[in-house]
């Protein structure tokens, strides 16, 4: 069960306990009752503004520069998180690799975006950088939830645990980042793009670690935690090319690299982890145009277009703001500004 | 019955499909399970986040289907432990 701090009838029954508890003829527990029904309110409360008012949810760090905080949930639910404090900024390594891997490649990321793009941390103002890894029971994911970054094991056989790769945390951390910025909505093509940005930035900052150019890069997605049990050799490709076909669990890539197999059905939230992979090919075709290390000039194109955009952004939007970006950070005409329009068009716009 | 968790969005974004092995559900989670597809109120949702999900699909043997969805980014306490009793009994689903 949950462990609960304060009401103890808070945390453990649901709604409709809660409910008939409320009208008890004993009033300590019809007090106990309307208290923890009101907490729930607050709470569901607090959380839908979160998500309207990012800047809310940004926990200031000491200094104002880089603070990364990690957190053992111990296989405790999404409601436990962040869990217990296991390393924070400065502290040794733990014996946990996976608290390593996360503070360590939060750490990276940081430092990604502050070398490469002058950005300090998420929100531009030193926030910190929380991450809780060991969420639930083996489980098959990670995600930054509005505040923080979230990591499960991974279930040995899909998927290895997710703090593994660094681009895993680089595509997390950079959701958080577009939440500071154009806090893109997260459906239909703005959503897709909300995605596209977190796998651009992801990537980017594995290639920036591992010093690669373009041509050198793999330009996959997930390549590092994908388990014994798949025949996928990463989650998504920039390429054109699948990820994965005719594996027992995942079936068959759902990506489309042509605006033409856009898909457009309501799934995935209107298709915001399918359609990613329009743009996514876009910005690998620019960046092998262009040649040499892609955080640079691409790179530098599509941060400028992160903050240029806003929340209901669609793919003509983008194109659109990479082209003024392209243009305003190497001229008309320029060799750049002719490859972002030529890989736009590769792709159907 | 059958119970299935689907679980979508996060990093992953391929939805991935668990069957619950609904011998292995005590009579208390099972009645904690109907009470909460039965009771679970609409109310406001927030909106989509990358955070993802689960949803519960509860399918009968008289083939109506009940679902529930809870957001990673807007946990409730007390689906989320259901939940967690249920992944403790789930197995992913092969497609072929």
């Amino acid at each position: 069960m949950l462990e609960c701090s304060h009401n103890p009838i808070h945390c453990i029954l649901p709604p409709y306990i809660l409910d008939q508890l409320s009208q008890s003829a004993d009033a300590k527990i019809r007090k106990l009752a309307i208290d923890a029904i009101e907490a729930a309110a607050a709470m569901r409360a607090q959380r839908m503004m979160l998500a309207t008012l990012p800047a809310m949810s940004a926990i200031p760090s000491p200094g104002a520069k880089k603070h990364r905080l990690a957190y053992d949930a111990k296989h405790g639910s999404m409601w436990s998180l962040p869990g217990t404090l296991v390393r924070s900024e400065g502290d040794k390594k733990t014996r946990d690799a996976t608290v390593n891997e996360a503070y360590d490649y939060s750490g990276h990321v940081y430092d990604f975006y502050q070398k490469i793009f002058s950005r300090n941390s998420l929100d531009d103002k030193g926030m910190s950088l929380i991450s809780s890894v060991h969420l639930g029971n083996k489980f098959n994911n990670a995600f930054w939830n509005g505040e923080q970054m979230a990591y499960g094991d991974g279930d040995g056989s899909l998927f290895v645990r997710f703090t593994k790769a660094l681009d895993v945390v680089g595509h997390e951390l950079t959701h958080g980042v577009v939440t500071h910025t154009c806090n893109l909505q997260y459906q239909d093509e703005s959503g897709a793009l909300n995605e596209h940005f977190a796998d651009v930035m992801g990537v980017l900052v594995s290639q920036w670690r591992a010093g690669q150019t373009a041509k050198q890069a793999a330009w996959t997605v997930g390549a590092e935690i994908m388990g014994p049990g798949t025949t996928a050799k990463c989650l998504r490709t920039f390429k054109d090319e699948p990820a994965y076909q005719g594996d027992p669990i995942l079936g068959d890539d759902p990506q489309p690299k042509h605006l033409k197999d856009k898909y457009t059905g309501s799934a995935d939230q209107g298709g915001v982890h399918i359609n990613s992979g329009i743009p996514n090919h876009a910005f690998y075709l620019l960046a092998m145009e262009i040649g040499g290390r892609a955080w640079g000039k691409a790179g530098q194109i599509w941060y400028r277009t992160l903050r240029a955009l806003h929340q209901t952004s669609d793919f003509a939007q983008m194109v659109t703001e990479t082209e003024a970006s392209a243009l305003a950070l190497y001229g008309s005409g320029s060799i750049e500004q002719k490859a972002v329009a030529k890989a736009w068009k590769a792709v159907g716009f | 019955m059958r119970i299935f968790l689907i679980e979508s969005g996060g990093f992953v974004g391929v939805p991935l499909r668990y069957e619950v092995d609904v011998s292995a559900l005590g009579a208390a989670v099972k009645s904690a399970l109907e009470r909460a597809m039965v009771t679970a109120t609409a109310g406001p949702q927030p909106p989509p986040t990358s955070a993802g999900g689960v949803c519960i699909r509860m399918v009968r043997d008289d083939g109506s289907v009940n679902q529930l969805t809870l957001s990673h980014a807007a946990p409730a306490p007390e689906i989320d432990e259901l939940v967690q009793r249920l992944r403790a009994c789930a197995t992913l689903v092969h497609k072929r």
